[in-house]
Formats: structure tokens, C-alpha cells, sequence
């Protein structure tokens, strides 16, 4: 068995169930189709995309098509990936010249005003790593955990042709890892879909025919609903699929080693 | 199994009481014809008789007819065309038109679709039909929803569900109601006798 079948074939073999022997209801059968593939990568298929964008001048990149939520954006280093922050005190409001064109932000901070640490950790101020005499003491107490260095980022939905993610402007990367929920279209490839799901969709299918069916009973749509249902679940199951390794390995992840007194 | 020429002797043989005569008033292409309309509506019939008897959604292959058609450009609206051969019987959603693929590629085929396709599908995922390009009957051209000759199509088979030409196939358990069918067409009818008299078929 193939681990991704292509919608098309999906809605052919949706067209046979139904008795068609044509292609002429094929456009409807892909529409339903790609509603309920679009449910199935949204709530259930935990397909996460991979995407290196590069970053523009304003330091913004912008969203991929089939964009729906951020899982992990950052920063390729080595072998790993170095997450940026998310913050919401980024602007949403765009900076232009007298033409019209983007700029970017900058930091903008004079150096003897507020220092940047005071608008990166939320607003609060620290005095307490300096002495009295202005000197560095190299302990910074209170701050906390959850800062990054790589960058901070905000996802604007409402700008650009399908919204961008806006950086900060001490950002000195263009090159940005993506990793996001899509809702499985992207309109230059052909749709594929998880195996485990093949039968799910051609049941959403029939669900959705019987339901807009002229004159059909409606004890008809009720049925291929429960069908579909049932069929979304196995699904689930099989996509979600949880092994004992992973249950030992998940009971022994919080053992850790004590001090000896 | 008779062809078309076959029932349409018989045809006129019954007609006539024997062998039709020099001075006959029946034109042979005229029960050809008639033969071909009787044909066509019964097709039509079948197509519903299936559905409500076994649910499918179609008809015989028997009365496909394959034609090879060039592909033209409508430089006005700027799409691919091709000019249909002859009119296919009107089914629900254009099945008459059964069938379009490339020469230049029989394994790709096209995509049937409706007139208000790229209006009604415009923005919506499913408008793309999978990259697959659609097509839909005008009058008597069909257009394609994308520019297939660039991708090298110059001819396309074209299959149309109708009975036409001499080559037609009549099925034999047909062939018993086409050659009534047209008999009581043919037949002549007395003129009607509107006035009550005891005078029969006055010539009014």
C-alpha cells in the first residue's frame, strides 16, 4: 500500500460507488472531496509542512499558500533548529516611504533610554545586573526563562496577498524555517492525502452527494453520516496510532536522578 | 442483427406489401432518418430505464460513435475549441458528450464540466480540477478550460453518445420496436372527419 494516494483517485473511486460510469460529476465529487480533506489535515492528520523562506528587506516572509497555524519557526544551525519567539508587540501597522514602499522597522532605541532588555522581557525593567557606578556585575536575577537570541516573530494574517510573518529588526537571518499546518491544497500540485484516510474521504463524499441529493430520504444522508464518522475515527486511530515503545518511553521521560543526601 | 440498411428494406417491404415499386413515393432516406430519431429517443429512455433499474449512469457502449477532431483557438475569447462533428443526445449534465482525450496522450483525459464552470468554481480549490484541464459543449463547439494546444494537443478523440451514420449499431431487441415505431409513423393517416354526417372523410 502506497502511504499517500492522490484526491483524484479518491473521487473516481467515489464516482464508481455512486454507479457513475462518466467523469461528468467529477468537479462536484472534488469539491466535496477537498471540504473533507481539508477537515481530515486540519483536526486529524498531523501532517506538519516544511518550507525555507527567505526573508525581505522589511524583514517579513510570506505565508505559503496552504498556510493555516505556525507549528515551529526559526532558524537552521547545524543539525538543529533554533526556535524563534513568538511576540505580539510587534506592529501591524507597516512603516512606508514616500512612494509607498515597505520599510522596515528598527530598534530605534537611543542608547541612554530604555534599554532594549526592557521591551524585549515584557516591559519590565532590570537595574539589578549594574552596580552603582553603571559597571556590568554579570548576574542578572529575575528575568526568568522563555527569551530567545535568534529572533522574535508575529504572524500577520491580514497583510501582504495571504499574510506574512513579521520579524523583528535585530533579526540577521534571511533564511527561515518553517514547519506549519496545511490545509493540504496547494494549487500547482496535485492534492494527496494519508492512505489512512483514503476511505474517510470517499465516505465524506457520499455523505455530502446524499445529502444534497434531490427528493433523496433523508434516513440516506443520515446513514452514509454515520459511515463517515465511523470511517473518520478508524482513521484517527491508525493515524494516531499510540505504541507501547511509546508509552515506556513516555512513562520514563519524567525519572530523573536524585542527589544523594 | 440488422444494419441500418437491412431494417430499413424491411421497413419499406412492409410498407408497401412486397417489394417497393419504381413509382413508390417512399424515399429510402427518409425511414433512415426516421430509423436514426426513433433510435436516438430510445437511447435517452435507456439511459433513465438504467438508473432507476441497476443505478447506472449510463447507457451502452454500443451506441458511442468516435470521431478525431483539430483543435482551434478562438483568438475573441482567447480558449481552445473544437467544432463538434454532429449534436449528441441531450442526457442530464451533457453525458451525450461521453468522452474528450488528447492524441498525443490517451491515457490523460479531460474533465467534463458545466457551461458556468470557471465562474461558479472561481477561487475554490476544486476550480483547478487537479491540474487536469475541463471542457463544455456550446452549440456545437466545445471549448477547454485551459490551453491545451500549447501543451501540444492538435487532435482529440471525441466520443458522443448518438446513433448516427450508416455504420450505426441497432441493437437486436431494438430492432422489433425501431421498425414499429417508424411504421406508425409512416402509415397514412385518414383525414379527420370533423362534420357529423354519414358522408366519410369529406375532402375539406
Amino acid at each position: 500500500m502506497d502511504s499517500y494516494v492522490t484526491l483524484d483517485k479518491i473521487v473516481r473511486q467515489a464516482l464508481i460507488a455512486n454507479g457513475e460510469e462518466s467523469l461528468h460529476k467529477y468537479a462536484r465529487y472534488l469539491q466535496f472531496g477537498m471540504e473533507g480533506a481539508k477537515d481530515f489535515y486540519m483536526d486529524s492528520a498531523q501532517d506538519v509542512k516544511t518550507v525555507r523562506l527567505t526573508m525581505d528587506a522589511v524583514k517579513q516572509v510570506e505565508l505559503p499558500l496552504d498556510f493555516v497555524d505556525w507549528v515551529k519557526v526559526g532558524v537552521v544551525i547545524g543539525d538543529r533548529i533554533k526556535v524563534m519567539g513568538v511576540c505580539d508587540t510587534l506592529p501591524i501597522l507597516t512603516v512606508r516611504d514616500d512612494c509607498g514602499a515597505l520599510q522596515p522597522y528598527t530598534s530605534n532605541v537611543p542608547a541612554n533610554s530604555i534599554p532594549i532588555d526592557s521591551i524585549l522581557y515584557g516591559g519590565y525593567y532590570f537595574f539589578n545586573y549594574t552596580n552603582e557606578w553603571g559597571e556590568l556585575t554579570g548576574k542578572l536575577y529575575g528575568i526568568g526563562g522563555g527569551y530567545t537570541d535568534i529572533g522574535y516573530f508575529r504572524v500577520l494574517r491580514n497583510l501582504g496577498d495571504h499574510g506574512v510573518i513579521q520579524f523583528n529588526s535585530d533579526v540577521n537571518t534571511t533564511d527561515v524555517y518553517l514547519e506549519y499546518i496545511s490545509n493540504g491544497f496547494d494549487p500547482k500540485e496535485e492534492t494527496i492525502i494519508n492512505s489512512y484516510a483514503e476511505k474517510c474521504i470517499q465516505f465524506y463524499i457520499h455523505w455530502r452527494v446524499a445529502w444534497h441529493k434531490h427528493g433523496a430520504a433523508s434516513g440516506n444522508a443520515k446513514e452514509s453520516e454515520f459511515q463517515y464518522y465511523n470511517e473518520l475515527r478508524k482513521a484517527r486511530i491508525r493515524v494516531m496510532g499510540l505504541t507501547t515503545r511509546e508509552v515506556l518511553e513516555l512513562s520514563r521521560k519524567y525519572y530523573i536522578q536524585a542527589p544523594k543526601m | 442483427m440488422a444494419s441500418l440498411a437491412v431494417l430499413r428494406d424491411q421497413i419499406i417491404r412492409r410498407l408497401v406489401g412486397g417489394d417497393q415499386i419504381s413509382d413508390s413515393q417512399i424515399d429510402p432516406r427518409e425511414i433512415e432518418l426516421l430509423i436514426l430519431q426513433v433510435l436516438n429517443a430510445a437511447i435517452k429512455i435507456e439511459y433513465f430505464t438504467n438508473i432507476r433499474a441497476e443505478d447506472v449512469h449510463g447507457v451502452s457502449g454500443q451506441y458511442i460513435a468516435t470521431y478525431i477532431c483539430d483543435v482551434k483557438k478562438d483568438l475573441v475569447r482567447r480558449e481552445d475549441y473544437i467544432t463538434l462533428t454532429q449534436p449528441f443526445v441531450a442526457l442530464p449534465n451533457d453525458k451525450g458528450l461521453d468522452q474528450i482525450t488528447p492524441m498525443n496522450g490517451k491515457c490523460r483525459f479531460f474533465i467534463p464540466v458545466k457551461v458556468g464552470f470557471s465562474s461558479l468554481y472561481n477561487g475554490l480549490p476544486a476550480g483547478n480540477l487537479e491540474l487536469k484541464t475541463g471542457f463544455y459543449p456550446e452549440r456545437n463547439k466545445v471549448f477547454f478550460t485551459k490551453d491545451i494546444m500549447s501543451q501540444g494537443t492538435s487532435k482529440v478523440m471525441v466520443k458522443l453518445i448518438v446513433a448516427a451514420g450508416s455504420d450505426v449499431v441497432i441493437p437486436p431487441d431494438m430492432e422489433e420496436t425501431i421498425v414499429k415505431e417508424v411504421m406508425s409513423i409512416m402509415i397514412p393517416k385518414m383525414p379527420q372527419d370533423k362534420i357529423v354526417d354519414n358522408v366519410d372523410n369529406p375532402q375539406v
